[in-house]
């Protein structure tokens, strides 16, 4: 049955409450003897605890307790993503300014304050390694106690994927492109910054988190406190927005643990400062060398990716991974040899942040194919057609079939923005793909769908509502499997006491994942309405749900007493009719460990105008085209689509985290300097690709992280066609700009020089 | 973090508001807008015991224009003046500065003493006015007193202001009938990064570099070229504009600095308009 409901477009559930305050976040929440945290932060860089002194805090009146690592020594502190790294409070080492070496717990959050300010940490310094640059070949080491890597010092991990034979083809390149690429630190910049609140019962430990991954941090809860899982519960409430920021354990384990120490429930909630200090995205710097062959088809690529993951691992060395294994798409490349690093230095830890990796290897990628096209007098739009990975074409040597048409994608977006009208002068277009094979594969997750009496429906997921729309799509997923009223359909908040298991808000891949599930348990409420409806009502056909009637073969029943005369129960029974459903992806064998569920793909086409006297480049046109199979909520992947265009922009134009050193010194809204509505033009468009080849309901597939993607590309790129000039470094600021063009000049009037001498 | 506690004050006329500025002393701060004190406060570099709330001075809040002065009550807020017919038609510059500075929010709060007493750096209003020679009027235990605006400022969050002094408010000498003004900035952050304000008269010609140094920056040279020229030689005064930023900048970056400076001393008199009669 095609959809009904799905393809709608639909306003979001949530969005009500949100516009008019009344959505509560844990910021909000208070429950009765609650306590007040607040960390205290190093203000060294790397240093080797001598002493922590907390006697002036306690002293203060109001102070329930000041905790540091002495107090948990009976804990494994450590938490990580795949490397347990990062103590939960420092244990004998800080490793970046900002890095909470204490937690104070008092009756108001004013005290608390005070307090956190009173608290004095005495350390021996060690040398600072500011980057993953200086980290590299120091002699000092930021974790000595993790394994070494035969070449270069500080390595968190490193993770080579091969195939073909990549040297061989090089040699016999008729051309070898090889450049260097930096992207910067950024920073989530999520509205509502980190928060949690715990509460130690006779039940185990309530912990509400703004959390993207409330299962792994569950896990994580129980291995610290050594209390088994059925004792941990994490509730998520609305959280305001994630983008990675809030994906495994942040500061689950320090509230929880301060609530042990003050016996009391305890909540914490991060300043923007302290969330700038938490978690941001990896520097990198990505070395690319491109072979061609005669017929101008790229036949090997090298690429070297070094991710600045910070002071501790967090998502690193996933992030490392999935970068040097994207590196050499979105082409069909019969040789390629990526290497993913991640290093560790004295920043503040970098982890997952939308897009995953994949921003800062397509940033190389798309600006290097876009050389090579210049360099073989071939049209940058036409070129990349030419070579794009196919159709049914298995990906990157032997992950699944591209299940897109990449070049109708990128075609689209082209046309877009008027590709082959003539340019006005003083501007330029450019374009940019991206594909990253999407989330959502190696995992079985199941979803519960209730129908009520009433005829009321409850979906039960653990998928996260982060403002991407879940709440609304599973809404509609669901009354679609029911052929229930959209309006009639509530999509629970996630709490893993007793509600099913999903991996993590992440990677686009709720849809296709839980969504499947969703839509399994729905079609299998819908069977058994059928069924009753058939033994009651003699028919079933075209059989819908009107509110608390079952509609059917022209007749109208209230749905309880179909369900009543059937099962024989009284008139005032209360349950509902529901039903488990199953999506299980943990199939293939990629080079990730796993097929690739889908691909998630992103086409940026942009046309820019350079001013050349102060550097400052604007967007004229900004087209994008997301690849989303079927759009189940258009105005959901609109936005969605939309915001990761601007996100990506920002890192584009705009943002970058400042360090002086080790120190962050842009860390305020303020300072921050983000897109905003009046940067964007006019002209800017999202176009949604639905050819109904996805593997989520109806032919979906994840989106959201797409727009993130070639925008960099396509605006250096622009700039290119625009002045002749090439830049390899982000943020496109204007004077990077400007001084780029003046050295162009300046080395173009040298030319004229020599030519006439 | 938190804001520490603090007493709020709200007196109805100016000399209640001096004297509570004087009994606290250094525990007191006057409050008009908030849109800077605020968020000091919230970071906690500020931390007044006391804060004086100046929106119930009627006196503060005056806004007078005449055929040779605009008279601005130091509590009139950005949105004010941005919305002010007369002033759009007398001082279009005017206006159109102030309809950049900032956000919304911002200017309906935002006041232009508190914008002038705050004295950061990257002030929209502060380079325009001096290039006007606009002059302040200040009110304190001592009594009143009048001083240029470019004497007022002394450099960053630095003013001439004394204890418990409170700005009463802000005289704008017009240009005669005819003479253009411009302003011109641009803001790769939230504030101006760098501005140039022109009054290209006959007589008299004023070049003004804001947000580049602590406080405005007078270009003489260039105002020289920009008045034996009648305006014309433009990118004389652009040069000399580069020239005299190069002087007063020895940091990294500076040749960047100065293009832009040049160029807005460009953009600002090709946007300078005539002023005109009430
Ligand atoms: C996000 C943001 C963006 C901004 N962008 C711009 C911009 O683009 N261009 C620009 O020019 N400005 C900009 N500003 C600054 C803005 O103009 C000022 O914040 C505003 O005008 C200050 O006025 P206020 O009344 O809120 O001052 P308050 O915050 O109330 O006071 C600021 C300080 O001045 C003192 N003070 C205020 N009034 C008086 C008085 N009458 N006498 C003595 N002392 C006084 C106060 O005691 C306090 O110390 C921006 C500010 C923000 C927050």
């Amino acid at each position: 049955m095609g959809p009904n409901e799905a393809g709608q477009r639909r306003q979001r559930k949530d969005i009500i409450d949100k516009v008019t305050g009344r959505a509560r976040y844990t910021s909000d929440l208070e429950v009765p003897g609650m306590a007040f945290a607040r960390l205290v932060r190093s203000k060294v860089a790397h240093g080797a605890i001598r002493n922590i002194d907390t006697s002036a805090a306690l002293a203060l009146p109001g102070v329930v307790c000041v905790v540091t690592a002495k107090d948990f020594e009976h804990l494994d502190m450590y938490y990580g993503e795949s490397v347990l790294d990062q103590p939960f409070l420092s244990v004998d080492r800080v490793r970046y300014i900002g890095e909470p070496f204490a937690g104070v717990v008092a009756e108001t959050q004013e005290i608390a304050d005070r307090a956190a300010e009173l608290v004095r940490l005495e350390v021996e310094e060690l040398p600072i390694l500011e980057n993953a640059a200086a980290a590299m070949h120091a002699e000092t080491l930021i974790h000595p106690e993790r394994p070494a890597d035969p070449e270069l010092a500080n390595v968190c991990s490193r993770s080579v994927f091969e195939y073909g034979d990549v040297d061989r083809a090089l040699a016999e390149a008729v051309y070898v492109h090889e450049a260097t690429y930096t992207f910067p630190a950024v920073y989530h910049y999520a509205m509502e910054p980190h928060a949690y609140l715990a509460e130690w019962t006779s039940a185990g430990l309530d912990m509400w988190a703004g959390t993207q991954q409330p299962h792994k941090v569950r896990a994580d809860l129980a291995r610290i406190f050594g209390v088994p899982h059925n004792q941990v519960r994490v509730r998520v409430p609305y959280v305001g927005g994630g983008y990675g920021s809030k994906g495994q354990a942040k500061y689950e384990p320090v509230t929880a643990a301060m609530a042990l120490v003050a016996q009391r429930p305890v909540r914490l909630v991060n300043s923007i400062n302290e969330s700038f200090h938490t978690v941001i995205r990896h520097a990198a710097v990505v070395t690319m060398r491109t072979g061609i062959g005669a017929d101008g088809r790229i036949i090997a690529r090298d690429s070297q990716v070094v991710y600045d993951t910070g002071a501790y691992a967090d998502k690193g060395p996933r992030v490392a991974r999935k970068g040097a294994y994207r590196s050499a798409g979105p082409y069909s490349i019969p040789n390629s040899r990526a290497v993913g690093i991640a290093v560790y230095s004295n920043r503040v830890p970098a982890g997952a942040f939308r897009g995953f990796s994949t921003p800062q290897v397509v940033w190389a990628g798309e600006s290097a194919v876009d050389e090579i096209a210049r360099h073989l007098k071939m049209s940058p739009l036409e070129y990349r057609k030419r070579f794009l990975t196919e159709r049914g074409e298995p990906f990157l040597g032997d992950d699944a079939p591209m299940d897109a048409d990449l070049p109708q994608g990128l075609q689209l977006a082209a046309d877009a923005i008027g590709w082959d009208q003539p340019r006005p002068p003083g501007r330029g277009r450019g374009v940019g793909s991206g594909v990253k094979d999407g989330g959502g594969g190696a995992a079985r997750v199941e979803a519960e769908v209730h129908l009520h009496r009433d005829g009321s429906v409850e979906v039960v997921a653990s998928t996260i509502e982060l403002g991407q729309g879940p709440q609304t799509a599973y809404a509609q997923i669901a009354a679609d499997g029911l052929r229930a009223r959209f309006e009639d359909v509530r999509v629970r908040a996630v709490d893993t006491w007793g509600q099913r298991f999903d991996p993590g808000t992440n990677a686009s891949r709720s849809t296709i994942s839980v969504g499947s599930a969703v839509y399994d348990a729905a079609c299998q409420v819908y069977a058994q309405v059928c069924d009753a409806a058939e033994q009651v009502m003699g028919t079933s056909q075209d059989l819908r749900l009107d509110g608390p009637d079952v509609v059917a073969g022209g007749q109208r029943k209230p749905f309880v007493e179909v369900l009543a005369e059937v099962r024989r129960l009284q008139p005032d029974w209360l349950g509902s009719v529901s039903a488990i459903g199953v999506q299980d992806t943990t199939k293939g064998d990629g080079p990730l460990g796993y097929s690739s569920s889908f691909y998630e793909v992103g086409h940026s086409a942009v046309e820019v105008e350079v001013d050349p006297e102060t550097g400052v480049l604007t967007l004229v046109k900004c087209a994008s085209v997301a690849d989303v199979g079927f759009a189940i909520n258009p105005e959901g992947c609109e936005g969605q689509d939309e915001g990761s265009t601007v996100m990506g922009l920002g890192h584009t134009l705009y943002e970058e985290l400042e360090f002086n050193g080790p120190e962050l010194i842009n860390p305020s809204l303020v300072d921050y300097r983000v897109p905003r509505a009046e940067d964007l033009p006019h002209d800017f468009h999202t176009i949604l690709l639905e050819n109904r080849d996805g593997p989520g309901p109806f032919g979906s597939k994840g989106a959201g992280e797409g727009g993130t993607l070639g925008i960099a590309p396509a605006v250096a790129n622009a700039l290119e066609d625009a002045t002749g000039v090439r830049i390899r470094d982000l943020p496109l600021t204007p004077e990077r700009v400007w001084r780029a063009l003046r050295a162009h000049e300046e080395a173009q009037q040298l030319n004229i020089a020599e030519d006439r001498s | 973090m938190s804001m520490s506690p603090f007493e709020l004050h709200r007196p109805d006329d100016l000399l209640s508001a001096v004297r509570l500025l004087e009994k606290y002393g250094d525990d007191a701060v006057l409050h008009m807008g908030g849109t800077e004190l605020l968020l000091l406060m919230k970071l906690g570099f500020a931390q007044p015991g006391h804060l004086i709330d100046g929106k119930r001075i009627a006196d503060l809040k005056r806004l007078e224009v005449a055929d040779d002065r605009l008279t601005i009550g130091a509590g009139v807020t950005h949105r004010r003046i941005e919305r002010h017919r007369d002033i759009a038609h007398m001082m279009p510059a005017l206006v159109s500065l102030e309809k950049a500075v900032a956000n919304i929010r911002v200017r309906n709060a935002g006041t232009l003493g508190g914008n002038l007493c705050f004295a950061e750096p990257h002030s929209d209003p502060a380079t325009l006015l001096a290039a006007l020679d606009a002059t302040v009027d200040l009110v304190g235990p001592q009594g009143g007193r009048t001083l240029p605006l470019r004497e007022f400022l002394i450099g960053a969050f630095a003013t001439a202001l004394a204890p418990a002094e409170i700005m009463t408010r802000i005289t704008v000498p017009l240009p005669r009938v005819g003479a253009r003004v411009g302003y011109h900035r641009l803001a790769l952050k939230e504030r101006p990064t760098v501005a140039a304000a022109v009054v290209l008269d006959d007589r008299r010609c004023e070049v003004w570099i804001g947000a580049l140094t602590a406080k405005p920056l007078p270009v003489p040279e260039a105002a020289a070229v920009l008045a034996s020229s009648a305006g014309r030689d433009v990118t004389a005064a652009a040069e000399a504009t580069r020239a005299a930023v190069l002087a007063v900048d020895a940091g990294e970056g500076d040749d960047y600095r100065a293009q832009l400076a040049s160029v807005m001393v460009r953009r600002a008199v090709a946007d300078a308009q005539p002023r005109l009669a009430l």
